[in-house]
């Protein structure tokens, strides 16, 4: 630095002393272009009047208003509430039941737990294939209750318009509820025991301790996995495919089908980008407050 | 560990009813996530014949493996009917150099990003974070313009560097909590000691990451065979990775549907993954947990 | 080895002084301790002279060399750190030969080097094991070591001792003193344990919010400390402070420290000239429990050194050697210390003697000493 006389030890040094920025500006500079770039893209065509082809025409809000006017968007909206709200709620209540009966020095506890979460190792392709066979009318769990001699068993959701959503809840729930049970156990067994030994001591009981303490001490795990879990409804695209496809006709739509649909099969760019966008702003409202208070708690440590 | 049964001492047999009936709910819920897998393994045992008489739980009575040889070799993906082994080999030969790409990457930045800290490099960090969070709807069309702009259409490479691309944020995130729980004292020695920014990452912290390198090539390993989204989106025909082509072989809608083919073919598409979460699941909880490096 | 020189140093993060214009200079071989509560600069000084962090102004001087811009590899320091800092995938000979290494020293003299070191520092049989297989006083051997092979200009110690546990901190506290005065380094060494820095110092620098308090030897720092932060920094149990005024009483400068109807007037003996200007005047009188005992022999004898008074007992801590003797004084709780076959019980009134020879005071304002 100081001693450095010619322009080319200066060079050197100079890169010497910036190789950390040097290093992460390839990542940067391919996150700035594919992800802010990318966005800003989507966000230009959403305003444009492409249909097949990108065009940059600018027709204004014309196509978020086509698309709010589509009877399918609706439907693809509502079926998200559907899902996301209970595919939430249902791997919650599962996952933080499944935690507390396995905090309980079970036996088998490594087997049982890998039971729960092999699940989450498959892709959504196979988890709608699988659950698409058993929940066939023909010949699968109906079939099978018919078998058993329950004759008068009806189970037809996945062809039913009406009850196609739910089959998507069943299979979405069956794998991703294994995870949100292992993220509680983690943070059960961080949970400090000096605490729960004085609650003992004070004379509380058992599920007392559970209510009253453990599980409100892991409220910020319940934050995290209700954030993970949003992000991975509204991203939900392969399990619809696989499953129902969508059907029967749009009636299991969400909105990362039926953009899937606009884009790619029906030529319709302009309305594609305008649900994408839909998409990003749904899960920056999620994502972005949580982000904002996870980072500002880490400043703290850090 | 919340070991609250050892506080229990109450009247033994009330224990006894109340821990027999704990083990009743957990076997019970055990069998409901292991039933898909026995339905899958079970179906792609039988022949078709079997499958329509018998019913989804009976165990098939002749064991076949028709099903898997078949579908292996034979079975149609759209129009070419040779199996999809050419798929599964797709998928291999896209998520190996994404996996090992994204990883480095993510190892390099995590370690410039917290051991050489530079003004911003907050800014940088959260920016890039930004990326794991966003529906990658938003980024197939210009993606799938681009792609075609640099030649990479439909081809294993372009699938590589978009899974490189958008797994980089979660490598990155990986790394980076990691590095930040290694103390700083063990650059700050090794550059009293004389040794420069790649002579510490090569000889220092990256032999000591090997559990969070763990972490980041299982979950991108996972991901990238798993994804669908983009393999649906960016190729085509031949180079389809395997997803695709089970999903195109499950939905195809001409001829007898070959149930235990299907499974066949999803068993395969999902026994990677399984195995890696079987045989390293263990080092992957670990990993994500794992805080200091004693030293 | 060599002599270190910081010549108005400062270091801001932003606007955030955390340095203010630091002057130090010790000579070749001298063992340097900054010492200060934590948050007080100390680290972040250290860390200027490694050349870890860079200053923001001032210059730093090794020998006749300035060495503000150069790399630390370059400056030939070596450093210790709290954490030890050891290489975890590498085995203790590695880590000691490890800076050898990086500077091309050959695989012979790395060899030799470690053998010495290893055999200066008993640490021989563990060359071959993981920094995770040590003890914590085992880790603390092998940092030295990495330190000692390298044959630095200057020894930079971090905070060494506070990850170990009290008796080892005491041994290895012994044991850094042997090694320094036989190898006769000169040493900077950083610590908030103050008895580390008279034990160990040649010079102590303490510190506070970035600011040199007083820099001196240890035991001038003890007997005359600059103002009432080093006064209490200094010393276990702390110098008492009593608020009190300075008066003239018959011609005589005497502590008259208010207790209800009954003033309690300790006559002053020799006292310096900068008395003269706070007759009349509020002043925080200091003295350290070992100056206020039990009453002592000859204290009753016309000049004496010690001045008698009484006092009600409120408390008393054995330690062993002494008894500490909390009396209440002044609105205040004052800490005496008594010889144990002296010690009274509390609640008792006893006599006990002020040691006018050892006592500070200090303004009450500046909180300088006067």
């Amino acid at each position: 630095m100081g001693a450095s006389s010619s322009t080319k030890s200066n060079l050197t040094a100079l890169i010497q002393r910036n190789l950390s920025k040097i290093v992460v500006a390839p990542s940067f500079a391919a996150s700035l272009f594919f992800v802010y770039g990318f966005i800003l893209w989507t966000a230009y065509m959403a305003f444009s009047d492409s249909r097949m082809m990108p065009s940059y025409g600018w027709t204004g809000l014309r196509q978020y208003e086509r698309l709010w006017s589509m009877e399918r968007w609706h439907v693809a909206i509502e079926n998200l509430l559907i899902f996301g709200g209970l595919f939430i709620t249902i791997c919650l209540l599962l996952g933080c039941l499944l935690a507390v009966l396995l905090d309980q020095r079970i036996r088998a506890e490594g087997a049982l737990r890998t039971i729960f979460l092999y699940p989450m190792a498959l892709s959504f392709i196979v988890t709608g294939t699988v659950w698409k066979w058993i929940l066939n009318p023909g010949l699968g769990l109906e079939n099978m209750m018919h078998e058993l001699g329950w004759a008068s068993f009806k189970f037809d959701w996945l062809i039913n318009s009406d009850m196609a959503i739910y089959t998507v809840v069943i299979a979405g729930v069956w794998q991703a509820s294994g995870f949100v049970m292992a993220m509680f156990l983690a943070a059960l067994r961080g949970v400090d025991q000096d605490i729960i030994r004085a609650a003992y001591m004070d004379g509380a009981s058992l599920p007392r301790i559970y209510f009253g303490i453990i599980i409100p001490s892991i409220r910020p795990v319940f934050l995290s996995a209700i954030v993970v879990l949003a992000h991975l409804a509204v991203k939900s695209f392969d399990l619809v495919i696989a499953l129902t496809g969508g059907g029967p006709g749009y009636a299991s739509d969400l909105p990362a089908t039926f953009m899937y649909t606009m884009a790619f099969q029906r030529n319709q760019l302009g309305i594609g980008a305008a649900s994408a966008m839909m998409m990003l702003a749904t899960v920056m409202a999620i994502i972005v407050p949580y982000l904002y208070s996870e980072l500002r708690g880490g400043r703290k440590n850090g | 560990m919340a070991d609250l049964q050892q506080y229990s001492h109450g009247a033994g047999w009330k224990n006894a009813v109340l821990r027999g009936l704990l083990y009743l709910v957990l076997i019970l819920f055990a069998l409901y996530y292991l039933f898909p897998l026995f339905v899958m393994v079970s179906t792609s045992l039988k022949s078709l014949t079997e499958i329509r008489e018998g019913s989804l739980i009976s165990l098939p009575r002749v064991i076949t493996f028709d099903a898997w040889t078949y579908a292996w070799n034979d079975a149609c993906v759209g129009v070419t009917c040779s199996g999809i082994k050419v798929y599964f080999w797709n998928s291999v030969k896209m998520a190996i150099p994404a996996v090992l790409i994204s990883t480095f990457l993510g190892a390099i930045n995590g370690y410039a990003l917290t051991k050489f800290r530079f003004k911003g490099a907050n800014v940088v960090f959260a920016l890039l974070l930004f990326g794991c969070f966003i529906p990658f709807q938003v980024v197939l069309l210009p993606m799938s313009q681009v792609l075609g702009k640099l030649g990479l259409a439909s081809s294993t490479p372009g699938l590589v560097m978009v899974h490189v691309v958008y797994g980089l944020c979660f490598t990155t995130l990986f790394f980076r909590n990691y590095y930040v729980s290694i103390p700083d004292e063990l650059v700050k020695a090794a550059t009293i000691d004389g040794a420069g920014f790649f002579t510490i990452f090569w000889r220092i912290i990256l032999p000591i990451s090997t559990p969070i390198i763990v972490v980041s090539v299982i979950w991108q390993f996972t991901q990238i065979w798993n994804d669908f989204l983009f393999g649906a989106s960016f190729s085509s025909g031949d180079n389809a990775p395997m997803t695709v082509a089970l999903n195109n072989i499950v939905n195809t809608t001409t001829g007898v549907k070959a149930y235990n083919v299907d499974m066949a073919t999803a068993l395969l598409t999902g026994l990677p993954t399984l195995l890696v979460y079987v045989l390293a699941g263990k080092y992957f909880v670990r990993g994500l947990t794992a805080g200091s490096v004693k030293g | 080895m060599s002599s270190l020189t910081l010549d108005k140093v400062r270091k801001a993060y932003g606007p955030v002084e955390v340095l203010k214009e630091i002057n130090l200079a010790i000579e070749d071989g001298e063992f340097l301790v900054l010492v200060g509560p934590s948050g007080c600069g100390k680290s972040t000084l250290l860390n200027l002279i490694a050349g870890l962090e860079s200053s923001s102004g001032g210059e730093i001087r090794i020998g006749d060399r300035v060495i503000n811009d150069v790399h630390p590899k370059d400056r030939n320091i070596a450093m210790v750190f709290q954490s030890y800092a050891l290489y975890p995938n590498m085995t203790v000979r590695k880590n000691i030969t490890f800076g050898l290494e990086i500077r091309r020293v050959s695989a012979e003299e790395r060899d030799k080097a470690v053998a010495s070191v290893a055999k200066l520092l008993q640490i021989e049989p563990l060359l071959d094991r993981k920094p995770a297989q040590l003890s914590g006083g085992q880790r603390q051997r092998v940092a030295m070591g990495r330190a000692l092979v390298r044959n630095p200009d200057i020894f930079l110690f971090d905070e060494p001792l506070s990850n170990l546990d009290a008796k080892l901190r005491v041994d290895m506290r012994t044991e850094i003193k042997k090694l320094h005065q036989r190898l006769g380094a000169t040493i900077v060494y950083v610590t908030h344990d103050q008895i580390e820095a008279m034990t160990l110092a040649s010079r102590i620098a303490v510190m506070k919010d970035g600011i040199l308090q007083q820099f001196d030897t240890p035991q001038r720092i003890y007997e005359h400390p600059n103002n009432m932060f080093v006064a209490g920094f200094i010393g276990s149990p702390s110098m008492n402070f009593i608020h009190a005024k300075l008066i003239s009483d018959n011609g005589r400068l005497a502590i008259s420290i208010e207790r209800g109807s009954n003033p309690i007037v300790l006559p002053l003996k020799d006292a310096p000239e900068s008395y003269n200007a706070y007759v009349g005047k509020d002043v925080v009188f200091g003295i350290r429990p070992e100056g206020l005992t039990h009453k002592r022999t000859g204290s009753e004898e016309p000049g004496s050194q010690y001045v008698n008074f009484d006092s009600k007992v409120e408390v008393i801590e054995p330690t062993g050697a002494d008894t500490m003797t909390v009396i209440e004084i002044g609105g205040k709780e004052i800490v005496a210390r008594v010889r144990p076959d002296r010690a009274p019980h509390p609640g008792e009134t006893m006599t006990f003697s002020a040691d006018m020879s050892q006592i500070s005071l200090f303004d009450p304002v500046t909180e300088l000493r006067i």
